[in-house]
């Protein structure tokens, strides 16, 4: 008679991910200090704390265009 | 000479951080120090600047803030303001070279560069205003 063996393979254990949503940080990119007005040359300038390429103006009028049009 | 900003060149000159400063300021610098120049600005573009740099939230420029650089851009600026005359004029222009859509705001800019005889009408926004016509296209500048 012929004996059965049973082979138990361990599987790496994974860790579930956190759902405690209270501890969600802001993205990189949030700035976290407020603009800095100064005067450069005699004429106001801004600090600010985060830029990029963005096209400010387009998103400006887009975004007034949204709200005039309800949506 | 007279010459006219449009906000493209504004506020990118008001940023320290934007791709377009050291351009825009150094252009408006030298033209709002420049004795033999009358710098312009028309109403509406103080109102969008005010809005962009107020409603692009990441900035955190506060509306105390756009104020205070709108009162301090007002003693080097003359501001031209548009009359009801002068949003017809834009609305022809507009239906005469079948234009529609945002560039109506570029074309109230023009049409304040025309009110005020400007020589030059200085924006980044080139190829929006050369589609409003001869005599607009040939007073764009790029700072």
């Amino acid at each position: 008679m012929s004996k059965v063996t049973t082979r138990v393979v361990s599987r790496p254990v994974k860790k579930k991910a956190s759902r405690n949503v209270f501890k969600r940080v802001a993205p990189a990119t949030e700035p976290r200090k407020p603009a800095v007005l100064k005067m450069v040359d005699g004429l106001p300038v801004f600090d600010v704390p985060y830029a990029d390429d963005t096209d400010v103006l387009e998103l400006a009028r887009a975004e007034r265009d949204k709200q005039i049009l309800g949506l | 000479m007279k010459v006219l900003f449009d906000s493209s060149v504004l506020i990118p000159s008001l940023i320290r951080q934007h791709a377009n400063y050291e351009a825009a300021h150094a252009c408006f610098t030298a033209h709002v120090y420049d004795d033999n120049t009358e710098v312009y600005a028309s109403a509406h573009t103080l109102a969008e600047t005010y809005s962009s740099i107020t409603g692009y939230r990441p900035w955190k420029i506060s509306a105390v803030q756009a104020k205070q650089a709108i009162d301090n851009l007002r003693p080097h600026l003359s501001v031209i303001t548009l009359n009801e005359d002068d949003y017809m004029w834009v609305f022809n222009r507009m239906a005469s070279l079948n234009l529609v859509g945002a560039v109506i705001y570029d074309c109230l800019h023009a049409r304040a560069a025309l009110k005020a005889e400007v020589t030059a009408l200085y924006t980044f926004n080139t190829k929006d205003f050369v589609r409003l016509s001869d005599d607009v296209q040939a007073l764009v500048r790029e700072p």
